[in-house]
């Protein structure tokens, strides 16, 4: 069964029951190949094809998915969604998106060669990795592994009013893991990058990076614990604004689980955060005309110069909340309900370079890795994190700091944005930028 | 027994075309997963889900290379034409016969007596509308409570060239309750799960209840909780707080995939002192009920009690076939994967610290400045360096020997060896926590104990000032 014919036999299947409904089906193939030493650990393949169905009636609502895209698979799934569906409380909130909005046209989201790139040019490119990071610095020690990924994937909505759309998007990611060793002493260092295709994916410089971060690492200790002035790597700003989204996740405001309930149009943070989502910006890894719903994406301002301008909203909290449709329901695959997510994240940048912004700093401390982010407190926010990265002193990068917690609450976080750099990068994680903030409690001896 | 996907011809003929080519090595994994999800929100019940999803994931080796390919179900020609496919990607001749099968010395561990897919659906509710009932009754101060259950069957079918034809069926059952309490401006909140490898038994008699009623104790000790200090502390690691600190310290950096290539802080120690010698850490895959059970590992070989650390001493490392094969050592039972979507790696299971001699209180008792973690939640660790951090929803100051205020947002970070070489009290208790470990983007159900032990000096993050003590050894 085509995924076309998947989708109409499960709207027929729906209307049949009684319902009205939505139907999201999934065609994704993928590859990686995996080199480590020179040689060619894995090369694997993935197909992936789904449906995954909701049903509404009365305010309830079922979600059922199948991994076979047979009739028989489609009408298990919806018989399954509608049986499920008698036990939810009736929500009005709870119908298919009405208005989904235009999407914009003219997006560039795949590249047609990708498909035809050879698996011996995935391994080159792979091994040039790992080659560039053994040239760069004697003391990388060993690789991991140097991967090259892609996927191409294509998805259908549609639902019982009307809605149709598609969306295509191919991706392929380079990125090496290695460790770089010097005095009985190990550091882990990571690089990545992606495109459409292959066309720009420079192995050589992803490679040295990876190389350069391990190594920047060797030697580090403990800082002293206190209040002190800290400068975030663009890695390190993409992860943590990434994470810190959730408090802008309108069903989070609607259940009282984010500090930023109630707090529309008043300061958040400083006059140097101006946070975004734009689902269809033209750079971004997560670019797509519809989010997992259909709905067109959009530029949403989450915050305006330090004060909170919006939420992140889905069809369920849209419709709950009054609020406009955002384009921010995401989907991990054909067997998850779909669920508010990010798109595009980034912090406008407010002027100077990663340089100035360093120089700016005086002393104190660059951040190049955080670790335990997923344990940010929504509800609270308050934060506590693990953090590696190298002192600043007078303005310059010196000796290496790790094992360091930052703890602290987001809104004083927020509040302790001082300047954003001009080095925005869409990483494979968000966007990322060089920030500066003052006066934050560094633990370490 | 568990019904196969594929009878013993098929499997053959799936094996047999997957070595047509010239492959050392061949293997199918057939997989069938039945979840079904409840979210009581608000006091209603807002979220139902439940679905079928069915692959098959296939493998072959040649040389240092393994080549894998995943596809949905589990029909035999769709088995097929993905071997065919796969085969091609060699191009010599069939170098490998197909060993006979042999079954696998590997008892059922865990006993479902009530599988919860046999329950109403209206039935698994209300053992939500319970649990969140309880929450909300504990105290007006209780503003919101979520609570979900998960049930699910994991069906796999595991043959190889090398005579594995294992079928195998788990059950988990988990009920999660998050709770936010408030008072005035303050927000706290807290979550409490139980997750076992068991059938509906497991929310017998009033555990609902108790799941919710401790997700509301947590987040009211929170309303009144002062912030945690920040620097370098005694801590104590109490048994309630289960065993994330040894996933993170110790556990990860004894998969063998980071040790063969020498990235791991614990790789080329064997038979070295790594931790105290009062530490002995083992993974246990055939602990009855516990999260990380199974009889068999997602590559058929049959799960296993790795001793890790003994008093202190490294003794093993934690194998898929893949690192066994390599490195010339025993499978332990420790290939898993996420889904038929992923190739198997090492991954833990129930990772525990085995109980000392030392009663818990006199551990705390030992302490005059210091803090007590009572509970753990999530953590991360950096392999290569060892560095950790994880987590901890509920902690205490200890002043003079005794529990005092209670903290709140409290971390850990240190390096694994080291921490584990400094531990000098082991207490004589246990307890055990559950958790979702993910690496590689895979994620894997595991467990984790503890006793209670101190640790005499880590750093700690809070946001309540500089401080800091470190307890004479």
């Amino acid at each position: 069964m085509t995924p076309r014919e998947a989708l109409d036999r499960a709207l027929l299947e729906i209307r049949r029951a009684g319902f009205e409904g939505e139907v999201f089906v999934e065609d994704g193939r993928s590859t990686k190949v995996a080199v480590s030493g020179g040689r060619v650990e894995s090369l694997e393949e993935r197909r992936d094809r789904g449906a995954g169905v909701r049903v509404y009636r009365d305010g309830r609502l079922g979600f059922s998915f199948t991994g076979e895209l047979s009739g028989a698979g489609i009408a298990a799934a919806v018989g399954r969604a509608v049986e499920i569906a008698a036990l939810v409380e009736p929500d009005p909130a709870n119908r298919p998106i009405e208005d989904a909005g235009s999407p914009v046209d003219g997006l560039v989201m795949t590249d047609p060669a990708l498909a035809d790139v050879p698996t011996a040019r995935k391994i080159a490119l792979s091994r040039a990795a790992e080659q560039s990071a053994h040239a760069a610095d004697r003391r990388v020690s060993g690789v991991r592994e140097a991967a090259w990924q892609d996927s191409i994937s294509v998805g259908w909505i549609a639902n019982t009013r009307g809605l149709m759309r598609e969306s295509a998007q191919s991706r392929a990611v380079l990125a090496i893991e290695l460790a770089a060793t010097e005095n009985g002493q190990s550091q882990v260092g990571w690089d990545g990058d992606w495109r459409t295709g292959e066309k720009g994916l420079d192995p050589a410089a992803i490679g040295s990076e990876a190389a350069r971060k391990a190594c920047i690492k060797l030697g580090a200790e403990p800082p002293a614990s206190g209040r002190t002035t800290v400068v975030l790597s663009p890695e390190v700003t993409a992860s943590l604004f990434g994470e810190l989204s959730s408090l802008f996740f309108m069903d989070a405001v609607i259940r009282g689980r984010t500090i930023l309930a109630g707090k529309d149009n008043q300061q958040i943070g400083s006059g140097a955060i101006t946070l975004v989502d734009d689902g269809r910006h033209p750079a971004g890894y997560a670019t797509a005309p519809v989010d997992g719903e259909g709905v067109a994406t959009r530029e949403t301002v989450l915050v305006e110069r330090g004060v909170l301008r919006g939420f992140l909203q889905d069809g369920w909290s849209a419709a709950k909340s009054g609020r406009p449709l955002t384009g921010n329901a995401q989907r991990g695959g054909y067997a998850m309900r779909p669920s508010i997510g990010r798109s595009n994240l980034y912090l406008k940048p407010t002027g100077g370079s990663a340089a100035d912004l360093l120089a700016r700093a005086g002393d104190g401390v660059f951040i190049m890795e955080v670790m335990g982010l997923h344990t940010v407190n929504a509800v609270t926010g308050d934060f506590s994190i693990g953090a590696t990265g190298v002192a600043i002193e007078s303005g310059r990068l010196a000796r290496p700091l790790d094992r360091m917690a930052i703890a602290g609450n987001v809104l004083d976080l927020l509040g302790a944005v001082e300047a954003v750099a001009d080095d925005l990068r869409f990483l494979l994680f968000g966007g990322g930028a060089t920030v500066l903030l003052r006066d934050l409690a560094v633990s370490g001896r | 027994m568990t019904e196969p996907f594929f009878p013993e011809s098929q499997v053959r003929q799936i094996l047999e075309a997957l070595l047509s080519t010239g492959a050392e090595f061949a293997e199918l994994y057939a997989e069938e997963r039945t979840p079904t999800i409840l979210t009581r929100e608000d006091g209603r019940l807002e979220e139902a889900s439940s679905g079928t999803d069915r692959g098959v994931g296939l493998r072959i080796s040649a040389g240092d290379t393994e080549h894998y390919a995943s596809g949905n179900g589990t029909s035999l020609q769709g088995a097929l034409a993905l071997a065919r496919a796969l085969a091609a990607s060699l191009d010599g001749a069939p170098a490998t016969a197909l060993r006979p099968f042999v079954p696998q010395q590997a008892p059922v561990r865990s006993i479902v007596k009530v599988p919860p897919s046999s329950l109403p659906l209206a039935q698994r509710a209300e053992v939500l509308r319970r649990a969140d009932g309880a929450t909300r009754a504990a105290d007006a101060r209780i503003a919101q409570v979520t609570a979900t259950w998960l049930d699910t069957v994991r069906r796999v079918q595991i043959a190889n060239s090398e005579g594995i034809n294992e079928s195998d069926a788990v059950t988990y059952l988990t009920l999660a309750v998050n709770a936010v309490a408030k008072s005035g401006n303050e927000i706290r909140s807290a979550y409490e799960v139980v997750s076992e490898t068991s059938g509906f038994e497991l929310l017998s008699g009033d555990r609902p209840e108790q799941v919710g009623r401790e997700a509301a104790r947590v987040a009211l000790l929170q309303l009144d909780a002062m912030p945690a200090p920040s620097g370098t502390f005694p801590v104590v690691v109490s048994s309630s707080a289960g065993g994330t600190m040894i996933h993170e310290a110790c556990g990860h950096g004894f998969e063998a995939d980071f040790i063969e290539k020498g990235l791991s802080i614990y790789a080329g120690r064997m038979g070295e002192q790594v931790a105290s010698p009062l530490v002995t850490v083992v993974d246990d895959g055939t602990l009855a009920q516990k999260r990380g059970t199974n009889r068999v590992d997602d590559e058929g070989a049959p799960t296993s009690r790795v001793l890790l650390i003994e008093n202190g001493v490294l003794k093993s490392y934690l194998h898929s076939r893949r690192t066994a094969v390599r490195m010339k050592a025993a499978r332990t039972g420790n290939g898993r994967r996420e889904s038929f979507r992923y190739m198997p790696i090492p991954r833990m299971r129930n990772t525990m610290v085995l109980p000392g001699k030392t009663p818990p209180g006199e551990i705390i008792a030992s302490v005059k400045d210091g803090i007590l973690i009572a509970d753990m939640g999530g953590g991360e660790v950096d392999i290569v360096s060892g560095n950790f951090m994880f987590h901890c929803p509920e902690a205490y100051r200890i002043r003079d020997g005794r529990i005092a205020e209670a903290l709140r947002d409290v971390t850990l970070t240190g390096r694994g060896p080291d921490i584990l070489s400094s531990i000098d009290m082991v207490g004589s208790d246990h307890g055990f926590n559950v958790g979702t470990c993910g690496k590689d983007g895979q994620s894997a159900p595991v467990a984790d104990a503890q006793p209670t032990l101190r640790i005499p000096a880590i750093v700690v993050g809070g946001t309540g000032g500089a401080g800091g003590t470190e307890e004479a050894a």
